[in-house]
């Protein structure tokens, strides 16, 4: 549904995104990951046409953004960071505009500026001039404006920014409702927000692509090592020395109240073993689990080493 | 066509929604109105100095509508620069110009809507000053004609001018440096009215160019195709540099 082909973008000879290039498949929800200044608004200000990139292109919904801008604008709902609204205009009147401009047929006006109000629940402040509106709802109109045309692609710049944390657990919402009749994009600097939200991340720093993967293999394939950490209820030094004897067991970490880090090498699973050591050791097994990476570490490693762990 | 009519409706809307154009608009009547009745006080001292001398009354059109109009002509562009400095520097600022870029709108259509939405608001105030002439009506019996090609003349002048302040307000983002701007083109068009007295090439040129020259002849009630098209080719003008001007931003950003 849109392909980034080699995306570079230099203002006034700073490299803003140097070689950006990725894809993203139909109904799916991309998230944009990086620090603030990362590229992730130029990125998406290429792909709604707003500039065209130095080099490189992109295709959304198999339209060129530069040779037929025209046809990927009305394909795409754009809501810019902190949208931008008129501030003199009621939400309504505001809401009608946007459907002309953005070439709602007459017929279906009406139809479509009602989807959009209900959809991100706007009934309430509808005749409310959008200056007075808190954040909250502001946020609300601007997503609704990227809504009202019905288009294939979402493109949603830091969505939940600023907002409180109820605020940002109902738009997230409002977000994954839209996935599958849309295609999204959504950039945030928030980890735990895409992680919860997207099926794929790209990972991005300093205008470079890092990493694209799932949240979930993207901390797997970080750590060089698999980690558990068990928990027993009889610590002994038997027990430590007996784990060191499991083939593939790297390292043993005693904490305190028996808890013990093992590492293992990436390939092999030791988990069984692990089990089978304790109850002959007769320590009395707690808990067995693997230590999961957050997508925080993940971010922190892959934006502060200089050679990211990833290939 | 609905999406040009569409930017139209906001930009008329939007003007009644801050105080510029009610502060504007009002202090261009009351500046119109005090002149309105400076020569409506001529008129009657000669009126009565001629009815004292037994001569006949002059015509009220030619009398006091016609050193009106030239008189309001010339501050009746002052206020437009204040009109149209919002037009794309404010959204600029604002960020929402953002919105409009990134909608299926062609530049044509956001020029064309943007402009007409100021054409719209002049209207308005043409219609608001026709209060002067309609008291002449309802009292006398002036000529009518020349006030109407009067009034289109001063709508021609206007938007010739207008679609100036347009282009003003799209090389900047700041309100301030477009209306200056706009204050700008302003003082050069009253130089070049000026210039129009000299007998000499450059006075020639001048009459040639000045925007204030041709409006004099439909003052007088004579319509002319020429005067027309000129008006209609500076607005073209106008418009074409401000449509190069936005694009090439899009390009160079």
């Amino acid at each position: 549904m849109i392909e980034a082909i080699h995306l570079t973008k230099v203002y006034d000879q700073t490299p803003a995104l140097t070689d950006v290039s990725f894809t993203v498949e139909k109904g799916e929800i991309l998230g944009f990951l990086g620090p603030n200044g990362a590229g992730k608004t130029t990125t998406m200000r290429i792909l709604t046409g707003f500039f065209p990139p130095t080099s490189g292109t992109a295709k959304v919904a198999g339209f060129d953004v530069l040779e037929q801008s025209l046809e990927v604008r009305r394909r795409i709902g754009y809501m810019p960071e902190n949208p931008p609204l008129y501030n003199d205009m009621t939400v309504s009147s505001f809401l009608r505009f946007i459907a002309r401009v953005k070439g709602v047929p007459k017929a279906k006006e009406k139809e479509r500026t009602d989807y959009a109000v209900q959809r991100c629940a706007l009934e309430s402040v509808r005749g409310r001039l959008i200056g007075h509106l808190s954040r909250g709802y502001r946020q609300r109109v601007g997503l609704a404006q990227a809504l009202i045309h019905d288009p294939e692609v979402l493109i949603l710049d830091e969505p939940t920014i600023g907002l409180d944390p109820t605020q940002i657990i109902e738009i997230r919402q409002l977000i994954k409702g839209l996935a599958g009749e849309h295609t999204v994009i959504l950039s945030s600097h928030i980890l735990p927000e895409v992680e919860q939200t997207c099926g794929r991340v790209v990972i991005i720093n300093k205008g470079k692509i890092i990493a694209v993967d799932t949240p979930e293999r993207l901390s797997i394939s970080l750590r060089g090592a698999n980690i558990y950490s068990i928990t027993v209820k009889r610590s002994s030094e038997s027990l430590v020395a007996a784990l060191k004897s499991i083939p593939g067991a790297v390292e043993i970490r005693p904490q305190d109240g028996g808890v013990y880090i093992i590492e293992s090498d990436k390939e092999t699973d030791i988990r069984e073993q692990i089990s089978d050591t304790v109850v002959r050791e007769q320590a009395g097994l707690l808990e067995l689990r693997p230590v999961m990476f957050t997508l925080e570490d993940v971010f922190v490693q892959l934006t502060t080493a200089e050679e990211a762990p990833v290939q | 066509m609905r999406t040009i009519l569409a930017i139209t409706r906001k930009e008329f809307e939007q003007y009644f929604a801050s105080p510029i154009a009610y502060v504007v608009v009002a202090l261009f009547l009351l500046l119109s109105g005090i002149f309105f009745f400076i020569y409506l006080q001529f008129y009657l001292q000669n009126a009565a100095m001629s009815a004292q001398m037994g001569g006949e009354n002059s015509e009220l059109s030619q009398s006091i509508m016609r050193p009106f109009l030239s008189n309001v002509s010339f501050f009746f562009l002052i206020i437009f620069p204040m009109l149209t400095m919002k037009l794309f520097a404010e959204e600029k600022k604002m960020g929402t110009y953002e919105l409009l870029m990134t909608s299926p709108i062609t530049t044509t259509q956001l020029v064309l809507g943007k402009y007409f939405g100021a054409v719209a608001l002049m209207a308005v105030i043409l219609l608001l000053l026709a209060v002067y002439p309609s008291i002449l009506v309802i009292f006398g019996s002036p000529d009518i004609g020349p006030i109407l090609t009067g009034f289109l003349g001063l709508f021609l002048l206007g938007a010739a001018f207008l679609s100036i302040g347009v282009f003003c307000s799209s090389v900047t983002e700041n309100q301030i440096v477009a209306a200056v701007l706009g204050f700008v083109f302003f003082i050069i068009f009253w130089i070049i009215n000026f210039v129009t007295r000299s007998e000499e090439w450059y006075g020639k040129l001048a009459q040639y160019v000045s925007i204030y020259q041709r409006f004099e002849d439909f003052t007088k009630g004579v319509l002319n195709l020429n005067d027309a098209f000129f008006y209609l080719s500076f607005i073209f003008f106008g418009l074409f540099a401000t449509g190069i001007v936005l694009q090439s931003q899009r390009w160079k950003s």
